[in-house]
Parts: C-alpha cells; sequence; structure tokens
C-alpha cells in the first residue's frame, strides 16, 4: 500500500512536470522551461564621450558597465547605464554614435545629451 | 528501454543508484566552480553601495528588499561555496543541497539572463528526490528502486531543454538565417577590446578573421552552423536513450558543448557541466 501511494504522487509529479514542460513550447506567458539561449539578441557597437561637470571630455566604455561574459546590448539597456552614469555625478552629459544589429538588421544610433535616438 | 520499463512500472522498476551518485558528484563539482568563481570578476563586492547592480537591485526589489540581499549576499556566497563542496564530497548531502539550493536561487534576484540558475535549481530539485544519494565520495552500485524516480525526472528535464531550445531557435528567424551567430561574432571582433575581462571569450582567431565580418557569405557559412545545433539537439536525447547509440551520442554532445563553452567559457561552465552530467541518467 505504502509503495503505490508512493508511486502515485511520483505519477503525479511527473505529469505536472511534463504539462508545464509542454506549455513552454505554446505561447502562454511564463519564464520557466523556456529555454531561450543563443537564439535572438540585440547587440550595440557605440563609442561614447562623457563630459563631467568641470567641462573635461573622456571616452567612456559602456561595455565596462555589462555583467562580466556578456556584451549583448539593447537601446534600454543603454538608456540604463547612460542614467546611472549621469545620475551619480561621473557625468554631465554623455553623446556618441554607433550601430545597433538585431533581427532587423543593421541600423545606426545616436546619443544626444544622454538621451539614445535611433 | 529501462526509461520507459521504468514509466510503465510507476517507477517501481530497480536502476543503478550509482548513476544518480555520479550526479551528484558531478553537480556538487560544477557548482563548487560556478560558486567559487563568483567570488571573483568583481563579483564579491558587486553590490556594494553606488555600483551599477545596488542600483538595479533597488529599482527592481525596492529598498527594503534590496537591503536584505545586500546584508545576506556575502555569507550566502560562502556558505554556498562550502555546501557545494561537502555535496561532490557525499558529506551530509541532502542538506548540502538544501543550502546549495537557496543559495543558487539568490542569483534570479540579480543576474540578467538566469537560465543556467533555472536548469541547476531543476537539476538540483530532482536529487533532493533521490532516496540514495550516498555518503561518501565512492559510488555505490547495485539494483534498487530508490532513484529510479528522480533519474527519470532528470532524464525529463535535460530532454526539454534540448527540445524547447530547438524550438526557440527553430522560431526565431535571426538564429535560423545564420543572423545571429553572425551578429554575435561580428559584434565580439568590434568590442572585444573593451570587454572588462577578455578571458570571458575564447573565440579562435581564424573564427574572427574568416566569419565576423557580417558579409553574405559569412551570414551564409553560421546559417549551416545554426541548422547543425538544431538538428544536434533534436536527435541528443533519443540517441543518448538507445543503448546502440549511446556511445555516439555522448561524443556528438561532447563536441557541441565544447564548442559553445568555447565562445563564453567562463558563462557556460554551469550550463555545459550539468547538461553533460545528466547524460550519466540516461545510460541504463
Amino acid at each position: 500500500m505504502h509503495t503505490s501511494v508512493l508511486s502515485a504522487v511520483q505519477i503525479a509529479i511527473s505529469l505536472g512536470l511534463v504539462a508545464w514542460m509542454i506549455t513552454g513550447f505554446t505561447p502562454l506567458p511564463g519564464r520557466w522551461l523556456r529555454w531561450k539561449m543563443f537564439c535572438r539578441a540585440t547587440f550595440t557597437i557605440i563609442s561614447l564621450t562623457g563630459t563631467t561637470k568641470d567641462g573635461r571630455t573622456e571616452p567612456v566604455n559602456v561595455y565596462d558597465h555589462l555583467s562580466p561574459g556578456s556584451f549583448i546590448l539593447g537601446p534600454p539597456q543603454l538608456q540604463t547605464i547612460l542614467d546611472h552614469l549621469t545620475s551619480s555625478g561621473r557625468y554631465d552629459r554623455i553623446d556618441g554614435h554607433g550601430r545597433v544589429l538585431s533581427a532587423r538588421g543593421e541600423q545606426t544610433v545616436e546619443v544626444r545629451g544622454s538621451r539614445v535616438v535611433l | 528501454m529501462w526509461f520507459f520499463d521504468a514509466l510503465a512500472s510507476g517507477f517501481q522498476h530497480p536502476t543503478d543508484p550509482g548513476h544518480l551518485q555520479w550526479f551528484r558528484i558531478i553537480f556538487g563539482a560544477v557548482l563548487t566552480a560556478r560558486f567559487s568563481l563568483a567570488f571573483g570578476q568583481g563579483g564579491w563586492d558587486r553590490l556594494n553601495p553606488g555600483s551599477l547592480s545596488a542600483y538595479l537591485a533597488e529599482q527592481r526589489l525596492g529598498p527594503a528588499r534590496a537591503r536584505l540581499l545586500i546584508t545576506f549576499y556575502r555569507p550566502a556566497l560562502i556558505a554556498r561555496t562550502a555546501a557545494a563542496l561537502a555535496l561532490a564530497l557525499g558529506l551530509a548531502p541532502r542538506l548540502a543541497l538544501l543550502v546549495i539550493l537557496p543559495g543558487a536561487a539568490m542569483e534570479l534576484l540579480y543576474l540578467k539572463s538566469p537560465n543556467a540558475i533555472r536548469y541547476t535549481l531543476l537539476t538540483g530539485t530532482c536529487l533532493l528526490f533521490a532516496r540514495n544519494l550516498g555518503h561518501s565520495p565512492i559510488v555505490e552500485h547495485g539494483l534498487s528502486t530508490a532513484n529510479t524516480w528522480a533519474q527519470c525526472l532528470l532524464v525529463l528535464i535535460t530532454t526539454d531543454i534540448y527540445w524547447n531550445s530547438a524550438w526557440q531557435k527553430l522560431r526565431s528567424a535571426q538564429f535560423r538565417s545564420g543572423l545571429y551567430l553572425a551578429q554575435w561574432v561580428h559584434t565580439y571582433t568590434q568590442v572585444r577590446d573593451q570587454l572588462p575581462y577578455r578571458r570571458q571569450f575564447a573565440v579562435p582567431g581564424l573564427v574572427r578573421r574568416h566569419a565576423g565580418n557580417l558579409t553574405a557569405r559569412d551570414v551564409r557559412r553560421w546559417r549551416a552552423v545554426a541548422a547543425t545545433v538544431i538538428t544536434a539537439e533534436i536527435t541528443l536525447p533519443p540517441a543518448l536513450l538507445i543503448e546502440q547509440t549511446m556511445p555516439y551520442a555522448v561524443v556528438a554532445g561532447i563536441a557541441m558543448h565544447a564548442a559553445f563553452t568555447c565562445l563564453k567559457p567562463r558563462q557556460l561552465i554551469t550550463f555545459s557541466g550539468l547538461t553533460l552530467g545528466t547524460y550519466v541518467a540516461f545510460a541504463a
């Protein structure tokens, strides 16, 4: 009896797991069991110049602020990093230009007065 | 085939508990490596006041919960590394897992793409369901039903990761066309001098020079690679389960993960190590 109860619980959990896995192949919302690895991304190749409060300019390496081992960077993440660098007082403003690569191909991108402009 | 016999018997089909114990050792070793590396490359200082990570944590979690994360972050880094080592050695494995799993889950709070952590948590939970994890670094062999269910779950999870990943890649025109891989390598060749930790990547110079310029020919080359990866991901799980094809599948799997790992060695230690580790669960 004990073995059959255990077996029934194991079967129920396994069926639940399989059902959950199947949702990963549908458009249903969820993050787990959707293994979107290495299949779509937006890349940004950009050179930036920061102007400090006292008017000095220096190059800004935006890739320094990404987590180690990643260089995938889309315009919204770029904007977040620019906001962090200006709100922390490190730079008065940041400008620059570059290219964005995505599923839609290649387009140019500009940073004017710390704002990303596509 | 043992897997279908096990399913048909409601997981009462006896298997060798040694397979899961081997996976416990590999899981412990891979996580010891991951957790030890997490101290370096700015990991220890990740949530220092004024850092971008602290700023993002506060935006995401709110000030009170961000404060909590910042307080427990460093002690958790230490505790989970010790626990991973204990698990690999077979010292109080269940207790070790109960420290490792929350310690790994902590990364969900600050990592941008936590797929490796999700996979760690799923396979770690399978270990928790095993009834004979062993108590020493020595693997016990025999036949029992103690680990049958956990072994079946591991097979299911790895099959799902391969098939679902193939499905996501098939649905992405960017990947299917070869554009994704071509853009990845091209961006890498353009920004590699600015990347803070350059040893994170091991893309051979030959690949950069001959397939990193985003030309139509490069994209065509990467399209062939993309098709190979999708085919391998679909074929590997059944090929691993069939006794006659298993040795070839293991070699093909190791070659594929070695190629992935070459692109991003450090980031893919966990993912490649654990996926290859689950191959022991496919064996009869």
